[in-house]
């Protein structure tokens, strides 16, 4: 299930399977340090195996993975954008994964601006100059595929690393 | 020690003078002979933050003239950041604004302190205002439709007493004026033996009766494009012609009458009292009014209607008499017995017809 060779990715949302049963005493929660510590581990050693770029897209497919399964079992009732936004805000609220606004949003271009602020990923990490939530703009990109059937492209444009307090991602419409 | 001439420092002191009192600052410039030393470093970090913070000024000017579309450069200048984390807040609360313009009032603030607790509590209230607005639009809506219904009842109300012309004139000026129809022809029926058999029946069925063989007379009427005018007693009496609209009023009520001996003869063969009419049919002028003021009846008078009366009382069971006025308005569009003429009562002889059937190549 989890270590077979594939040629189709095969994620599904039951491999994340109960947790309450799992971790009666420690729960679902846990620190933000520790989900670095294995992001920026995976990503240094996928980096020294690969290289950069090999790694960013690995981290960007992860990602939209993440995202489009995220999007099928979360946001799949939602009906009207609006609806979406509200349900989809809540949500990385609840799971803490980042405070997420729409900045701008021409759903009829599929053209929008998006902020995560207090991102899980990069929030107080050192300024480097480097726009580095490659997996959010994977995970937004799955999302905003999911919800409107086609290929989104996102693209972090600020970043806390860039020295911004706040992620700033541009996504459009495919095609 | 760093030796540094005079009109230097001062240059970088007239730079920090001018900025503090918010004049225009040009970055400093060191010939490219001047030594990297400490003194440059100072320059170039001078020069920076003078960038930046000219970056900061203009974007909080454009702020301040409520434009949010605008882009800033990257700088680590703390006040830099904080301005783009404000133009990124503003951009966002105009579009929580604009989806709550559009109806979603699911829409909510989070992590902007008092701001939020006021934007989420006007988003409420608007909600709640809203809601009771759509709650006082559905009740509207129910009363007008119950109106409409109400309406709809008394105007179908009106109309079983009035003709729809008449009624329009008293729903829209309050009144009408008698009117001559020069034109029309007038029809009278009469229930055969009714006062004997009325005397045998028990109240509620004679009118139950009375009831149903009058209902299907108005349909009759009303299929042909006539115009019940009241019943007396069991005497039905229907004009046809005053809608303006029938030119055939004369055909228009023939085939009226000769439907209500069809209906009745039907409903003979299956009931247990058998009922029959005489009726009597002639065209002319009438007067037509609205008779009372509280209780709307409408009437016509005139000579037309008494001799409708009289060929009615002159005709025979379930048969029709028409007078020769009616038979010419006819035309040859029936086949008629001629029953020669016949003394009428204050009028002298007048000729009369049976009307058998209309004559199949002149069937509607």
């Amino acid at each position: 299930m989890f270590k077979e060779e594939r040629e189709e990715l095969q994620f599904d949302w039951k491999m994340i399977d109960d947790i309450g049963e799992g971790r009666p005493n420690l729960g679902p929660g846990m620190s933000v340090a520790v989900y670095r510590l294995m992001q920026f581990t995976l990503r240094d050693v996928l980096i020294r195996e690969y290289g950069v770029a090999e790694a960013d897209r690995i981290f960007f497919e992860s990602g939209k993975r993440a995202g489009e399964e995220f999007c099928r079992h979360t946001l799949e009732e939602c009906g009207d954008f609006g609806e979406m936004t509200v349900k989809l805000q809540e949500t990385l609220r609840e799971l803490r994964i980042g405070i997420l606004r729409f900045e701008r949003a021409e759903v009829e271009d599929g053209s929008f601006t998006i902020t995560v602020a207090e991102d899980l990923d990069c929030s107080g990490l050192p300024v480097t100059d480097e726009t580095i939530c490659t997996y959010d703009e994977g995970f937004l990109s799955g999302i905003l595929g999911v919800y409107f059937g086609r290929p989104f492209d996102v693209r972090e444009v600020d970043c806390w690393c860039t020295g911004d307090r706040i992620c700033r991602f541009e996504a459009k419409k495919r095609g | 020690m760093l030796e540094i001439e005079e009109s230097r420092v001062d240059k970088l002191t007239e730079l920090f003078y001018r900025l503090l009192n918010g004049r225009p600052v040009e970055p400093l410039e060191l010939p490219p002979e001047y030594p990297d030393d400490e003194f440059r470093q100072l320059v170039g970090y001078v020069n920076r933050f003078l960038r930046e913070f000219r970056e900061f000024s203009e974007g909080m000017e454009t702020l301040s003239r409520g434009e949010l579309d605008f882009a800033l450069g990257r700088g680590r200048l703390g006040i830099l950041q904080h301005l783009k984390s404000l133009q990124g807040n503003l951009r966002h609360l105009t579009w929580k604004t604009q989806q709550i313009a559009g109806g979603d009032f699911e829409q909510k603030v989070d992590f902007m302190g008092d701001f939020s607790v006021a934007f989420n509590s006007m988003t409420r209230q608007l909600r709640e205002a809203f809601e009771k607005i759509e709650k006082q639009n559905r009740a509207l809506a129910d009363a007008c439709e119950e109106i409409r219904r109400e309406k709809e009842k008394s105007d179908a109300l009106l109309l079983n007493i009035l003709p729809v012309r008449v009624a329009d004139d008293l729903k829209t000026t309050g009144r009408t004026v008698p009117e001559t129809f020069d034109d029309v022809t007038v029809l009278f029926t009469d229930i055969v033996g009714f006062t004997t058999l009325s005397s045998r029946l028990e109240p509620k069925m004679l009118i139950d009766e009375l009831n149903e063989i009058f209902t299907g007379f108005d349909l009759i009427i009303e299929r042909n494009g006539c115009e019940r005018i009241k019943t007396i007693g069991d005497a039905y009496l229907a004009v046809s012609g005053m809608n303006g609209d029938s030119g055939n009023h004369a055909e228009n009520i023939t085939d009226a009458a000769l439907e209500m001996v069809r209906f009745l003869a039907a409903r003979n063969r299956d009931s247990r009292l058998r009922w029959e009419i005489r009726a009597g049919i002639h065209s002319g002028r009438v007067v037509g009014g609205v008779v009372g003021v509280k209780k709307y009846i409408y009437d016509v008078f005139g000579d037309t209607i008494n001799t409708a009366c009289r060929m009615e009382q002159n005709s025979e069971p379930m048969k029709i008499n028409i007078s020769e006025a009616t038979r010419a308005a006819l035309g040859d569009h029936y086949e008629l017995v001629p029953r020669g003429e016949l003394e009428v009562k204050g009028k002298g002889g007048m000729r009369m017809y049976f009307v058998s059937r209309r004559r199949e190549d002149f069937s509607v």
